[in-house]
């Protein structure tokens, strides 16, 4: 319930067409002459900046001086150091609306890659291809842009149906892919985020690092409360916890926070608290 | 790599982005063409009339201000454009930007072209350009010419 409510604070604030706290940062800088564009998830691109932080820096200095949202990804992957991808796992609306909607669909007709496939490696895999492509065949930032998706989607939804006008084939194996295949018909709605988001890779990336310190906020656990009846794996939307012998193991490579694990345990093995790894 | 690749192989076959700097003097400059029948397979079977062309920046890079209009000349009969920008200063009905573009700035613009049926067909389905105007004066500040081929017949 709490995780929907998120999601739909998402949309107000990422999303045409109320894009809160984009429109927000348009009229501050409408105020100082800089731009004045209407506000929509384009204006936060969470992609973008990751190719120009690692291939060009002096472009994304000039682009954040224009548009300081060009730092969201950035801010939130600082933030995922301290308390993991809680933007993943909550707030982001292309993530979320797949996972939601998958739990709607019956498990037989789900792809269950869960326990069988590690999806770090391809996550990270493609975060290095994606940071590489422009230099190496062609920029994928834009022309396989979930959010993108989702904004004329939700554009449409809200009366703008100019949004679905156009449609790249590009466009067209994007939403497939993350809506249908990684979304709503893989176990845990959570495909494309594991395989294919370079901001959530960046995001967890930090999180790796943060999780190892006692005084950041990540998912734990507790060995003395565990009865290994599993729940909390079937309940990861990102297959991050494997069983482990009479344990469990929590990969930060792929975790988001969104607590359903914390929420499935009976014992209250797992919780989202500051400390150690487990205990 | 693949995808970008993928990307790359439809880069002038779907959706053509350009550059264009104003004012510029008239014949100077580059050309757009897209190649109507080079597009994915996807985009054949599923949106094969619908095209775009479109530019992030056109850009002021003269000494003052400009009140910019813009202006597609030539455009076919039957074919429909669907303008699409992101300016909240932008009035559709005179395609002007209302308040004036200083020297540097930039805005983005997007045409998308509803091509009919019994034009898809012939070698050059749209020959005009983009006209981009001082909406004060009338004064023509830069031309863009913008081809729609089917491949072969570019030039």
């Amino acid at each position: 319930m709490y995780r929907v409510l998120a999601l739909l604070l998402g949309i107000l604030l990422f999303y045409a067409p109320f894009a809160l706290l984009v429109k927000a940062t348009a009229q501050l800088l409408e105020s100082q002459g800089l731009i004045y564009v209407v506000g929509d998830v384009h204006r936060a691109c969470l992609r973008m900046p990751i190719n120009w932080a690692f291939l060009d820096p002096g472009k994304l200095i000039a682009r954040v001086l224009m548009n300081p949202l060009y730092l969201t990804v950035f801010i939130l992957a600082v933030l995922s150091f301290f308390l993991a991808p809680l933007f993943c796992g909550w707030l982001c609306p292309a993530g979320n609306i797949p996972e939601h909607l998958n739990r709607f669909v019956p498990r037989r007709l789900k792809l269950n890659l869960r326990g069988k496939l590690d999806p770090a490696p391809i996550r990270y895999g493609f975060l290095v291809g994606f940071i590489l492509s422009p230099k190496l065949g062609g920029s994928i930032a834009c022309s396989f842009c979930n959010y993108s998706q989702l904004q004329r989607v939700l554009s449409a939804v809200f009366g703008d149906f100019h949004a679905l006008a156009y449609w790249s084939s590009t466009a067209i194996i994007t939403f497939a892919l993350w809506f249908f295949v990684l979304g709503v018909f893989i176990d845990g709605g959570r495909g494309w985020c594991n395989f294919a988001c370079p901001a959530g890779a960046l995001q967890n990336l930090f999180h790796r690092v943060g999780s190892k310190l006692p005084f950041t906020l990540k998912i734990r656990f507790f060995r003395d409360r565990c009865n290994d009846c599993g729940r909390c794996v079937d309940a990861c939307p990102t297959w991050a916890i494997r069983e482990a012998r009479n344990s469990i193991s929590v990969n930060r490579f792929v975790c988001n926070a969104c607590k359903d694990c914390v929420v499935a345990c009976p014992n209250g093995a797992l919780a989202y608290s500051r400390g150690g790894e487990a205990e | 790599m693949a995808a970008g690749y993928y990307r790359g192989s439809l880069r002038k076959a779907e959706s053509v982005h350009f550059g264009l700097n104003f004012p510029a003097p008239e014949g100077k400059g580059k050309k757009v063409v897209l190649y109507y029948n080079e597009q994915g397979l996807l985009k054949k079977l599923l949106q094969p009339g619908v095209v775009e062309i479109g530019s992030h920046r056109i850009k002021n890079v003269g000494s003052r201000s400009y009140v910019v209009r813009l202006e597609l000349v030539n455009i076919p009969q039957g074919v429909e454009v669907i303008w699409e920008t992101n300016q909240l200063a932008w009035d559709e009905a005179t395609k002007t930007l209302r308040r004036p573009l200083k020297p540097r700035q930039r805005f983005g613009m997007s045409w998308v072209f509803h091509i009919p049926e019994e034009l898809r067909e012939k070698p050059v389905i749209y020959d005009g350009g983009l006209r981009v105007i001082d909406a004060e004066t009338g004064e023509q500040l830069a031309f863009l010419p913008i081809k729609i081929v089917n491949r072969g017949e570019a030039r």
